[in-house]
This record gives C-alpha cells, sequence and structure tokens, in this order.
C-alpha cells in the first residue's frame, strides 16, 4: 500500500476517534462503530468462546470497553487492531473466569464446550466440521487463536501480531504448528 | 566456521512460504473455511440496539456505584468524627473533674484546717517524729 493511501487512512481514522472522544459526536460515532465492527468482531469472539451466548456477553464487554476507553486509545495503531484485541482479551478473560469457576484450566473448558458443540442449537456444522473444532479446541491456546486469525478470518501476520502483541516469526511459527497438527488429527 | 554456519547458503524461490502455506490450505482433503456456526435470527439487526441499551444501564450503574460510594465515605468520615469528638469530650470531662475535686481538697484543707484538727488526725507516733525533729532543728 502506498504511503499516500495509509496517510489518508489515517487522517481518516483520526478524524473518526476524535468524533468518537468528542460528547457531542460520540454517540452517532458509537452507532457507526458498531455497525461496521459489529459482525466481524462477533465471529471472530464466537470462534474463540465457541458458544453464541458467551459471545453475546463477550462482544458487550467488548464495546462498552472501547465506548469508556477511547480516550485511551494511542492512535500509534490502528484503531481495527485496537478493537481486535480488546476482543480477544475480552474472550480469554471470559474463559479463564469460566474455567476457573468449575475448576478447569482453559484449554479443558473449551474442549469441553467444543464436545457440546452438537447439542447446541446455533451450531449447524456437519461431522467434519465439528470434528475440526474439536481438533482447534485441543490446540494450546495461543496457537489456536493464531490458527482462528490467519485461517478462519484471513487475517494477515502482521495484523495478528499487533493484535497480539507477538513477533511475526512467532505467529508464523505457531501457525505451521497448528496446522501440522490438524492435519494430523484430521488423517487419522 | 562459526560464519560459515551463520550464513545460509539456500535460497528459495520469492514468497515461497506465502505459495506454500496457500496451496497446502487450499489442497482439496484439506479443511473446508465454512463457518460451521450461526446467531439467533435477527441477532446483528438487534445487536446494535441491545448494545446501546447496555451501554445506557453500564454507565447509569457508574453513577448509580459512585454516588452510592460517597455516601457510603461521608457516612464512614462522620462516624470517624463523632467517636473522636465523644471521645475527646469524654476525656476532657475526667480531667475537668479530676481537677475540680483535687481544688477542693486543697481549698478545705487550706481554708478550713487549724493546726489542732491536723494534729488531731495524726497518730502519737507521727507527733513525736514531727516534736522530735523540730527540737533538732
Amino acid at each position: 500500500m502506498s504511503n499516500k493511501i495509509i496517510g489518508s487512512l489515517l487522517k481518516q481514522q483520526s478524524i473518526f476517534v476524535n468524533a468518537l472522544r468528542n460528547p457531542e459526536t460520540k454517540e452517532d460515532a458509537f452507532k457507526k462503530l458498531v455497525s461496521e465492527y459489529k459482525e466481524r468482531l462477533y465471529w471472530h469472539i464466537r470462534k474463540l468462546v465457541l458458544n453464541h451466548d458467551d459471545a453475546h456477553d463477550v462482544i458487550q464487554n467488548t464495546f462498552i470497553k472501547i465506548h469508556l476507553n477511547i480516550d485511551k486509545f494511542r492512535e500509534t495503531s490502528s484503531l481495527y487492531t485496537w478493537i481486535y484485541r480488546i476482543a480477544t482479551n475480552e474472550s480469554l478473560n471470559l474463559i479463564s473466569s469460566k474455567a476457573s469457576k468449575m475448576g478447569l484450566k482453559n484449554q479443558e473448558w473449551i474442549e469441553a464446550k467444543a464436545n457440546d458443540l452438537m447439542a447446541d442449537p446455533y451450531f449447524d456444522g456437519d461431522k467434519a466440521a465439528l470434528k475440526l473444532q474439536k481438533i482447534v479446541a485441543s490446540l494450546p491456546e495461543k496457537q489456536r487463536i493464531v490458527f482462528n486469525m490467519r485461517y478462519f478470518d484471513n487475517m494477515i501476520y502482521k495484523d495478528i501480531s499487533k493484535v497480539l502483541d507477538t513477533s511475526e516469526g512467532a505467529l508464523k511459527a505457531s501457525y505451521h504448528h497448528a496446522l501440522k497438527k490438524i492435519k494430523i488429527e484430521l488423517n487419522e | 566456521m562459526n560464519d560459515l554456519r551463520q550464513k545460509n547458503p539456500f535460497k528459495i524461490p520469492a514468497e515461497y512460504f506465502d505459495e506454500l502455506e496457500e496451496q497446502f490450505c487450499n489442497s482439496e482433503d484439506f479443511i473446508s473455511k465454512l463457518n460451521p456456526f450461526n446467531s439467533p435470527l435477527h441477532y446483528f439487526e438487534n445487536l446494535e440496539s441491545s448494545l446501546l441499551k447496555a451501554l445506557d444501564l453500564k454507565n447509569t450503574t457508574y453513577k448509580k456505584v459512585s454516588r452510592r460510594l460517597i455516601l457510603q465515605f461521608i457516612s464512614v468520615a462522620a462516624s470517624i468524627l463523632l467517636v473522636s469528638t465523644i471521645f475527646l469530650v469524654s476525656q476532657k470531662e475526667k480531667i475537668e473533674k479530676d481537677q475540680a475535686l483535687n481544688d477542693f481538697i486543697e481549698n478545705y484543707y487550706l481554708e478550713d484546717f487549724d493546726s489542732y484538727k491536723i494534729l488531731s488526725m495524726m497518730d502519737d507516733s507521727e507527733i513525736d517524729l514531727t516534736l522530735n525533729q523540730i527540737k533538732k532543728q
């Protein structure tokens, strides 16, 4: 992307962020933000927490946090990665809190959720899709997040790196490990 | 040797890994990218309004919490002030009572006692001792 286009995008973002910060324009700007990001964020969260009700709780908390903390957003990063970071952290917080309430480790909780997917009214995948979800749930947390973001959300490593605050090299390694495990498990 | 070990003499075609990944992921035997999850009917249409409602509630809760906190703080401060005032007043009263008693006794001795009264309150041995001391002086 040329510097001119990047500059123009940053300028647009800065105008939008200012609108979000201004008490007079905040409500309209926030509505625009919700309308722009709601679906993308929902699916990102849903793939991490697996269940619709949990995803709904997380998306609510995410937008509330964005609304309350927009003044803390440093415009050195893009709004999109900042929002994704909040959504990812909120998803992980929900998983940790629900898992600890049940006396489980995070991964055990997510694997239990994946095992319950067939009974979920909002899951209409076939046996292969269910198998894939179970395998993805069995991956270590970081690999699972990276795999979801890269494979299903088609995010580029540069953006994932900003969201997860991890180097691109480490992300590539995580992704390839995940992919390898998934392929082995699917062929079993 | 170390320099030679650090230099990788092998090269790969440009964007080889990206292409490899694409090739790998898109191979027919690999997994579907179709989203197996779905959401309730009209969920996204209603999400916006439910979010704004949740935000209003959250803001109201924050206000209520902060008001409640202020009230709690004020009541704790008032209680501390009340207790300390009562404590100080009662201490002052005690000191004043002690002082008044001492003053009363002192005045009583000074004003109402003569030497005969004092002698009547003393034992014989005490009187002898006092007289001997006076003689020595």
